[in-house]
């Protein structure tokens, strides 16, 4: 009896001790099970918000390319109606296509760049070479069209890169053709390319304006995802502190409850162990 | 005419008696199994003296002891019982802990595997990610083998209680054969009952009860006979049979326990022994620790097949095809040590997704072959040849002279999870893209990512991690049922208990109040002699001359 009510107070002590209810398996099998089932879920969310986080960095890696190359192609627009312009000289021409040629040159930079570890970020799978190269002015895209995508959640992947043919464009209506072309035009002094690379400007900028849009409807995406997965994760903790912690005022008015009961015990044995007929013989 | 001299002796020596049988009462106060006895007195004959019959005195009938054969066997069936589930839920509890551990448990370990997977997708070309992501895998393998080894071991420790169960067994038996010809021998005649021997058999056989099911019937001459298990004869009159556990027929296998018989043959009684300690021990091992077995061997197999599966399917860095990232895991087969060697089963994993998780025993017998489903006890007489089951295929023999008694076990999951283990050592060989791509494809470690949750496993209808929460869950319930029965029986056998000392056990004071009784008794019976003796001088001085 004393050594029951011994066990019953020590457990008690032990969960007030460490402010859980349940301290090894045994204590509450089913519940303990459930709880490995909450952990592993708490431990994948962690790994999406941290995937989270990945695709929200290269996303921003990308748009922050792609907003300096929308700057260049618009500059490049207002140096084509400039050139378009038929009361401008060859040499003044001559000056604006060496200004073409060195926003192409730049542009042909960012379709190149690389992220912190390496990666060529516009070159879709074939990350391991230049997005684009140039041939003596042959611009080529000797990526592939692979999309890269990251688990944000549970069914839900987001592609973080974007493919440098989608918004740089290729062949013959890339944007570095385009601009080669004008700047051809404006050194030869030809009308007709000059109004064909402005027509061609203008498209190679909506297409730049729509894969940036693209890219911010994902960064969006992504926010929101976050936003989710934290809801989801606090719901989870709930659900782990109510399977796991105490209750502290439970607790300890069962403690003193046991104390009593536990005193009681020994109190009786030590009054009731001299009762003994021989005693009065 | 019998003399005052002879009624007062025969007070003084049945008041002797009467205070010895309660300084036997009081002397055996702590004394595990002591039945209280009671003094019954009687008169003597009475002798005719002239008209009248005169009372001769007093002697002792009988010395009773307080015995009730219901509360008694009530105490020794609760005693099974609860040896019974104390060990069963034992067992349950350590088999719960180890799966349930945070440290110890194989769901942590696939989470940190799936996390480094994670990684390795965000940036499939990088080496350092790749080498996190076979260490993780190490570890996993490593945390398969531990906990398989570990239940192993729980195997290996119920074997032994076992065999210090069967010892006890046997030395009981042999207690109760040679108290059964001691109270034979003494009863015959009109002795009374041999209440001191009666009583320590009674104790043995309930020390028996709590480690095997006992019926026990009573025979004429005084004899108890004593049947264990389902129907098994242990004690006949003076005889006792001896149990003996033998070594499984195959390691890792069963225990198996022989019964002797009085004709001096033995017979295999496993599956006839039930209840107490011993069957709990015999339940827990195939029940408990061998299911969860089989069931993480299946998770290993399982992981293992279809990982490899999907992980060819991808080209790794060096834009080869992928090769295999864990080692390949086949059905184990193995022979009993009792086999001819004549005959040789072989078997394979065919569909590792069909899997059930069972294991089987075949064995030649004179009615052909009969194959046994380990996991659920159901068998059925098949035909050599090759042998198709779910997920498994077994090559069986033809029956040859002198291969009848040749027993297999074919264990496709049992023991599988031992021999997990990481293939792959170089990290830019893990296949992270599809084939034919270039290395910033992470698409086949995309593929292998979303593994964790299809259902592969079970004909389709479990993922890793649904077969393992599954596991879990089940081992759980099983050991939260174990546990409460334990604790009814328990609480069941504490008041049998208690009700049996209410009626046998010894009160100091009421064994008190006797001897002073009995003391004062025998104070008048010796003033009754010290009066004989006066009426006789008086007799003496007056016959004098």
């Amino acid at each position: 009896m004393i050594f029951d009510a011994q066990a019953r107070l020590q457990k008690t002590q032990e969960a007030l001790a460490t402010g859980k209810k349940i301290n090894e398996a045994s204590d509450d099998p089913v519940a303990s099970a459930q709880i490995t089932a909450v952990r592993a879920e708490l431990s994948r969310l962690e790994v999406m918000q941290k995937n989270v986080n990945t695709a929200y960095d290269e996303l921003a890696m990308t748009e922050a390319s792609l907003s300096s190359a929308e700057d260049l192609i618009s500059r490049a627009r207002e140096i084509s109606v400039q050139g378009s312009n038929s009361v401008l000289g060859p040499e003044d021409r001559a000056i604006l296509a060496t200004e073409i040629e060195a926003i192409r040159d730049q542009l042909f930079k960012l379709a190149n760049t690389q992220s912190p570890m390496g990666d060529y970020i516009f070159a879709g799978h074939a990350t391991d070479r230049p997005a684009f190269t140039d041939n003596d002015g042959n611009y080529e895209f000797q990526g592939d069209n692979g999309q890269r995508a990251l688990n944000i959640a549970a069914g839900v992947t987001v592609s973080v890169r974007t493919t440098g043919t989608d918004v740089f464009g290729e062949g013959e209506t890339g944007i570095f053709s385009v601009l080669q072309n004008l700047a051809g035009g404006l050194r030869a002094d030809d009308d007709e390319i000059i109004q064909r690379s402005m027509t061609r400007i203008d498209d190679s900028q909506q297409l730049m304006l729509e894969g940036i849009a693209d890219l911010g409807s994902r960064m969006g995406l992504v926010e929101d995802q976050q936003l989710l997965n934290e809801a989801f994760n606090v719901q989870l903790k709930e659900n782990l502190s109510g399977l796991e912690d105490i209750d502290y005022a439970k607790a300890i008015s069962d403690m003193n409850l046991q104390m009593v009961a536990l005193q009681a015990a020994q109190q009786t044995y030590s009054q009731t162990r001299d009762l003994n007929l021989f005693n009065y013989l | 005419m019998a003399s005052i001299y002879d009624v007062g002796s025969s007070a003084l020596t049945s008041m002797q008696r009467a205070i010895a049988t309660t300084g036997h009462n009081i002397a055996n106060v702590n004394t595990e199994g002591y039945s209280r006895q009671e003094v019954l007195f009687g008169t003597r004959n009475p002798e005719k003296v002239g008209q009248v019959e005169i009372g001769t005195g007093v002697e002792v009938s009988n010395i009773r002891r307080a015995h009730d054969s219901f509360l008694i066997k009530d105490v020794q069936t609760r005693s099974g019982s609860n040896g019974y589930f104390q060990l069963y839920a034992q067992t349950a509890q350590n088999v719960d802990s180890l799966l349930a551990d945070p440290s110890t448990g194989i769901a942590p370990a696939m989470n940190k595997f799936f996390a480094a997977m994670e990684a390795v997708a965000a940036n499939p070309s990088s080496t350092p990610e790749r080498q996190v992501l076979l260490s993780e895998a190490q570890m996993l393998t490593q945390r398969f083998n531990y906990v398989d080894t570990r239940l192993s071991e729980f195997t290996g420790q119920l074997n032994t209680r076992m065999a210090n169960m069967t010892d006890d067994i046997n030395a009981l038996a042999a207690d109760i054969a040679e108290l059964n010809e001691s109270i034979v021998s003494l009863s015959s005649g009109s002795r009374g009952a041999p209440n001191d021997l009666l009583d320590r058999r009674d104790q043995a056989i309930t020390d028996l009860s709590k480690l095997i099911s006992v019926q026990t019937a009573i025979q004429d001459d005084g004899a108890l006979n004593v049947v264990i298990g389902k129907g098994q004869r242990l004690v006949i009159g003076n005889s006792a049979e001896q149990l003996r556990m033998a070594l499984p027929a195959a390691s890792d296998g069963p225990s198996r326990l022989y019964l002797s018989l009085p004709s001096g043959a033995e017979s295999e009684v496993t599956s006839k022994l039930t209840g107490g300690e011993l069957g709990g021990a015999l339940d827990a091992g195939a029940r408990l620790i061998n299911k969860a077995r089989r069931e993480v061997g299946l998770l290993a197999i399982g992981i293992t097949a279809t990982f490899n599966r999907q992980h060819s399917q991808g080209s790794d860095l060096n834009g080869d095809q992928g090769e295999a990232f864990f080692q390949n895991l086949d059905a184990a087969v193995t022979g009993s040590r009792d086999n001819s060697g004549l005959v040789a089963v072989t078997a394979n994993i065919t569909q590792e997704q069909n899997l059930a998780g069972d294991g089987y025993s075949l064995r030649y017998e004179e009615a052909g072959i009969r194959l046994t489903n380990l996991s659920s006890g159901d068998s059925q007489i098949v035909d050599a040849g090759v042998l198709e089951l779910p997920g498994l295929s077994i090559t069986i023999p033809q029956p040859a002279d002198g291969v009848v008694g040749d027993m297999f076990f074919i264990e496709p999951t049992l023991g599988a999870a031992s021999s997990m283990n990481v293939a792959l050592t170089d990290p830019s060989k893990i296949a992270a893209s599809n084939q034919g791509s270039a290395v910033g494809d992470n698409r086949n470690m995309l593929s292998l990512i979303e593994l964790r949750d299809a259902k592969t496993l079970k004909g389709g209808a479990q993922s890793y991690t649904s077969l393992y929460s599954g596991t879990l869950s089940s081992v759980a319930v099983e050991t939260r049922s174990a546990i409460s029965n334990a604790e009814t029986e328990q609480s069941l056998l504490r008041s049998a208990e208690d009700r049996l000392d209410g009626l046998r056990g010894v009160n100091l004071d009421e064994e008190a109040t006797n001897l002073i009784r009995y003391q004062q008794a025998y104070q008048a019976a010796a003033q009754v002699i010290s009066v004989a003796n006066d009426i006789f001088d008086t007799l003496l001085m007056a016959s004098r001359r």
